[in-house]
């Protein structure tokens, strides 16, 4: 959806915005979705962001509380429901911005796809697609965990009883990986929000930095995934 | 896949229908309240049974539900059951279904054999909704032509394009699809006050559903559904039928399983005692085997006992849901309970024991879902601003990828409508075509979930291998239905995309019944008019005939014969179907009973005097 490097003025920052069909000036996060004079739901804008959608500015540190409330207030007005009567046109553009606001506001409500949002907004990652993308920048794995995995996993299978202790001492490491490296992208985050949102060389640092670390987290949570089925399997034994 | 309907009939009421397994009904917002119709003899319970008597012309409701037995091999109950489905997915029900199903390989759906006639469970679903119309029509003295129509949410898109569909057979326009725990939902917290979390806990007669629920400021927005479109209040029946076929056999020797009749009057005596052990502690199963008579008597424990593995079965959804909800029991302020099998206490039971807490028994079971569904069609009717459903897609929706995997593109409880888009690139040079199959299901492997459609992306520019790039984009509509379109983002060209649902009808198959459907619609109206036509004559034959020897009295011979000429003709043409036939005699008969009349009239002044 949002092809990188981008305008990082968002589209409700840029031009005063005019109703895509009676031209009309629109003012106001609920105008910016919907027409007050036509009441044409409003077509998506070229480089239109999830941003947008909720008038909050392009930063991690969002207040979702407002979000979620203009989230309901927007729905209410835009959803296809309001418009079984209505010309098809406007059925079909209630139809596919509802499916974008639904869309942005399950993406800013959750860190990680607010964190993947951004890196793709700014051209780190190419795609947010489902495919395995060949330009995408692969981060090493982390050595020592990624050892001591292996051999746990060789230790469950020689001698399920005993790996026990091994299991939970591996565990509680992963944990600690994860809450450091939660903490890290928090830290990267509030850096984020400082600096001017203009595509420079030290934004860019820091969201490969996040990238980074986002990929490190995934590898931590497939790691989990794995430690729970073997546990499972080993209790089921 | 895509079945736009463009209706210019925007006037008359919106009614809402629940679609039931065991029954059907329709309601209606007036005044701001919901009202289930009734029949002219208070009757609100459709029997959602088709009976086609003389493998012909079908009849549906209460009078097919007394062929259900008496006639067994012609009348199709539970049809809800085989909606959308394959004939692999009903293996583990085709036995317990006394009426004969058929594949049809081309369509990947299964039929009815009914004599020589096979008919998609779309059709009948059409028969059982075209008489809901009617009852509506009659109860509103109008003609409706727009619905809402309730499906269990955990429905896929399959089965929910087939009851849409059934709806469009039915001469309706299905203005939305809403789920049915949603819609109860809608009729449980119409006072606005409600506010909060809460679970609905639908057990309807085949399907079970819960959804989880926040209630605020009139948003009615689910947070996460799960379900069993194969669980519902007739395994209670099956399982009872189960232990009579056993005793049967082993002390009459007679196998139940193998006579449709007995099989079905079986059937119809599990349900009775089921719902007699809702308030009594025991009933008594009889059954007429030829001259023997089978007679067992079940007590609410024993019964009880046979249940709970059953019902056990609906915990775990509950707890996904509660899950994918993020919740703990103890969020929730309410548990409401909705759908027939509520009233038994053993569900109420393990409601309770799932949640933690007693369960909301206070709306009415068999209710609740229809006067939700008029609440949402008085919500599209523009009536209500203040009340807005936000619903979810049940199921994850995904593409085949190597190796036999499934790619999510859209996850289960995703907000709907929703869109997700995929780019597509060719294999090898010079392709020109890229075959997509869709997945509907949560399982990694797609030989495990289920196959929703298959298209070709064609026309693709010949090119190198990976150099087109073909955007398919998959919306998710507020019906929870998929609808699927193509681009190639070289040429900036939209590409139609012609899907062949797997189990399913195409759109031209849809046309095609709807042509001929509109004959069947004649062939109603034709009926309809020989009735009023009848209606007309018999009360001039019995007039006639009351005063027949007061006007032998009073007539002159030839007024006499003259009358008894037209009133032969009117009795011969009333035995035909000839409407303009019976409606002349009618009124020849009547012309030449005007003298009789005067004379009467007269005759009767000069008595009082």
């Amino acid at each position: 959806m949002q092809n990188a490097p981008v305008d990082v003025a968002t589209v409700s920052q840029r031009d005063p915005l005019l109703c895509t069909e009676c031209g009309h000036l629109l003012d106001g996060f609920l105008a910016f979705h919907l027409c007050p004079k036509c009441h044409s739901p409003q077509l998506l804008r070229e480089g239109e962001t999830y941003f947008d959608a909720f008038g909050v500015p392009v930063q991690f540190d969002l207040d979702r509380g407002v979000i979620e409330k203009r989230f309901y207030e927007i729905s209410r007005a835009l959803h296809p429901d309001r418009f079984v009567s209505a010309p098809a046109h406007h059925r079909a553009q209630s139809m596919s911005r509802m499916s974008f606001l639904n869309q942005a506001f399950q993406t800013l409500k959750n860190p990680t796809a607010l964190r993947e949002l951004m890196l793709s907004l700014y051209g780190v990652r190419t795609q947010m697609g489902i495919l395995p993308s060949h330009q995408q920048k692969k981060v090493p794995i982390p050595v020592e965990i990624a050892e001591s995995w292996f051999e746990l996993q060789e230790l469950v299978v020689e001698n399920p009883a005993s790996s026990r202790p091994k299991v939970a001492e591996f565990e509680a490491e992963l944990k600690n990986l994860r809450t450091q490296g939660e903490a890290h992208l928090k830290a990267l985050e509030t850096q984020f929000d400082r600096l001017p949102r203009e595509l420079s060389p030290e934004l860019l640092a820091i969201l490969s930095q996040i990238d980074a670390e986002l990929q490190k987290q995934n590898y931590f949570r497939s790691i989990e995934k794995d430690v729970e089925r073997i546990k499972r399997n080993a209790h089921s034994d | 896949m895509l079945i736009q309907i463009e209706s210019n009939k925007k006037t008359g009421p919106i009614v809402g229908i629940d679609l039931g397994t065991t029954n059907s009904l329709v309601a209606i917002v007036e005044g701001g309240k919901p009202r289930v119709l009734k029949s002219s003899d208070g009757k609100s319970l459709i029997p959602s049974v088709v009976s086609f008597a003389d493998e012909k012309q079908p009849v549906v409701g209460l009078e097919a539900k007394r062929n259900k037995v008496a006639d067994a091999q012609h009348t199709v109950f539970s049809v809800k059951r085989l909606l959308g489905c394959g004939f692999e997915d009903l293996k583990p029900i085709l036995e317990s279904l006394p009426y004969t199903l058929v594949q049809d390989p081309e369509a990947g759906l299964v039929k009815i054999q009914i004599g020589d006639r096979a008919y998609t469970a779309i059709e009948i679903s059409a028969l059982i909704l075209r008489e809901v119309k009617k009852r509506a029509e009659e109860a509103l003295g109008c003609s409706v032509t727009r619905a809402v129509i309730t499906v269990p949410a955990y429905f896929n898109d399959s089965q929910r394009q087939a009851t849409r569909t059934a709806g469009r057979l039915a001469g309706l326009d299905v203005l939305r699809i809403v789920n049915e725990p949603t819609a109860a939902s809608l009729a449980y917290g119409l006072d606005k006050k409600r506010q909060g979390l809460i679970a609905v806990y639908d057990l309807g007669g085949g399907t079970f559903d819960v959804s989880i629920l926040k209630l605020q400021d009139g948003i009615f927005e689910v947070l996460a559904t799960r379900g069993d479109t194969q669980l519902g209040g007739d395994d209670l029946d099956q399982t009872m039928v189960r232990v009579a076929a056993q005793e049967i056999l082993q002390s009459f020797g007679l196998d139940i399983y193998a006579e449709v009749h007995i099989h079905s009057s079986l059937l119809e005596s599990a349900e009775s005692v089921k719902i007699a052990l809702s308030t009594q502690a025991e009933a008594v199963l009889e059954l007429k085997l030829d001259t023997r008579i089978y007679r067992r008597v079940w007590t609410q424990a024993e019964f009880e006992a046979l249940a709970r593995p059953i019902l056990e079965r609906t915990r775990e959804p509950c707890l996904s849901a509660l899950k994918d909800a993020g919740l703990q029991a103890s969020d929730l302020s309410d548990v409401v309970l909705v759908g027939g099998p509520s009233r038994l206490k053993i569900v109420q039971e393990i409601a309770r024991s799932i949640f933690g807490k007693a369960p909301n028994t206070s709306v009415h079971p068999d209710e609740v879902v229809a006067e939700g569904a008029a609440i949402q069609a008085d919500i599209l009717a523009g009536n209500n601003q203040d009340l807005l459903l936000l619903d979810v897609v049940p199921l994850s929706l995904g593409l085949e990828t190597y190796g036999g995997l499934m790619a999510t593109l859209i996850h289960r409880n995703t907000r709907i409508p929703t869109v997700a888009r995929e780019v597509f690139t060719t294999f090898v040079e010079n392709q020109t075509g890229v075959d997509i199959h869709v997945f509907q299901g949560e399982r990694d492997r797609v030989d495990e979930n289920r196959s929703l459609a298959r298209f070709k992306l064609r026309g693709i520019q010949p090119a190198p291998a990976g150099i087109p790039r073909v955007e398919v984009t998959f919306l998710i509509d507020a019906d929870g239905i998929l609808q699927v379109a193509a681009k190639d983002l070289k040429t900036g060209q939209e590409q139609s995309v012609e899907v062949r649902p797997s189990h399913g009808l195409t759109d031209s198959e849809v046309e095609k019944m709807l042509a001929s459907g509109l004959e069947n619609v004649k062939a109603d109206e034709i009926y309809k008019n020989l009735v009023e036509a009848r209606n007309k004559a018999e009360p001039v034959i019995r007039a006639v005939e009351k005063n027949w020897d007061q006007a032998k009295l009073l007539l002159a011979p030839d007024e006499l014969e003259e009358v008894r000429d037209k009133l032969d003709i009117l009795r011969q043409v009333m035995q035909g179907q000839k409407v303009e036939a019976i409606l002349d005699a009618t009124s020849d008969l009547n012309r030449s009973t005007v003298r009789l009349a005067e004379l009467l009239i007269r005759d009767s002044l000069k008595e009082m005097r």
